[in-house]
């Protein structure tokens, strides 16, 4: 076991558990996610629940591969692109200075941060947007490291006799 | 004879290297395919009611108009009507009497809104599918009206029941 290894874990099950939650917490309130997603006035209303479906599987889906470690490069590149996603809608809320008091993100991050007295809240603002891209930037950074840590990924490669960390 | 040169250890390079692009393309191929059943499972929840205990039903119920009291409203002249759609779907109609806000031109329509902030206002936009309704009323509530409600069934539940309608 190395340290590098455990960082890349340990890295990945946090963020892989901030898409799971954040993905099953808006299937718990799927309504309120709707009204949510319509308040960034960026779709047209046709496209606005078939959007709520298409972001709730990936969290979800994303979130669970993280956390086990299985397809987890394909799933934390996937990961990258959806915080920068996040980064734009949130972008777009505060350049068009649109009244969204509750930014429908479910990330247990940003309550984490507020509760650490740094008042991120969940009314859109620009702390927000520097978060989910850190959050993104260490996206890719478990991509390309060299070590995968340990997951599902490790267990099907030293099944297979190769290197279970790499 | 040249032998083939080996990355630096460590470096970019080498590290795409033990990334296969085939291995990440697989793995993105994979990933994608899961999001996409999850997305289908979710869609077909949503069509067999499995996602409906929440669906339409958002934080404040109270703030929600239903018939046979919207109708009443109307009727009686005792609030006014806000449709939020776009102002080429107002034209070809609305229910009579309602002024047009649409939702992605708000600040721009204010101006046709009553001056007395304590006028009801009722929301609506072009069926229950439609979100529109409710986060127009939060913007209203927002701009400082005090007796905003929405109308979820907006203007095909209007016209299912056979209420009328007016064109520009």
């Amino acid at each position: 076991m190395t340290i590098s290894s455990l960082l890349i874990t340990v890295l990945r099950i946090v963020l892989g558990s901030i898409l799971l939650i954040a993905g099953v917490t808006k299937l718990a309130n799927f309504g309120a996610f709707i009204y949510d997603v319509a308040g960034y006035q960026m779709l047209p209303s046709y496209l606005i629940k078939p959007t709520c479906y298409i972001l709730v599987s990936t969290e979800i889906t994303l979130g669970t591969a993280l956390c086990f470690g299985y397809f987890s490069r394909g799933a934390g590149l996937l990961s990258a692109l959806l915080f920068l996603i996040f980064s734009v809608a949130l972008a777009n809320v505060l350049l068009r200075e649109l009244p969204l008091s509750d930014c429908g993100c479910g990330n247990y991050l940003f309550s984490l941060l507020d509760y650490l007295g740094l008042s991120v809240s969940t009314t859109p603002n620009w702390k927000m947007i520097f978060v989910d891209i850190l959050l993104a930037i260490v996206c890719i950074g478990v991509v390309f490291s060299p070590q995968q840590g340990y997951g599902l990924d490790s267990l099907i490669r030293y099944a297979r006799g190769n290197d279970p960390t790499g | 004879m040249n032998s083939p040169q080996k990355p630096h250890a460590g470096s970019i390079h080498s590290r795409f290297d033990r990334i296969t692009q085939t291995q990440l393309l697989k793995e993105l191929l994979f990933v994608c395919i899961w999001i996409g059943f999850g997305t289908l499972t979710l869609w077909g929840g949503d069509i067999f009611g499995f996602l409906s205990f929440s669906h339409n039903t958002p934080t404040n119920t109270t703030l929600q108009v239903e018939f046979p009291h919207v109708y009443d409203i109307w009727k009686r002249g005792e609030g006014v009507f806000v449709d939020t759609r776009p102002a080429t779907y107002f034209k070809r109609g609305h229910i009579p009497g309602a002024v047009n806000v649409p939702i992605n031109r708000v600040t721009q329509h204010l101006n046709v809104l009553p001056t007395n902030k304590e006028t009801p206002l009722i929301t609506y936009c072009g069926s229950i599918a439609c979100p529109n309704s409710y986060q127009l009323m939060h913007v209203l509530l927002g701009e400082g009206y005090l007796n905003v409600r929405y109308f979820p069934r907006g203007l095909k539940g209007w016209q299912t029941l056979g209420y009328p309608l007016e064109t520009e």
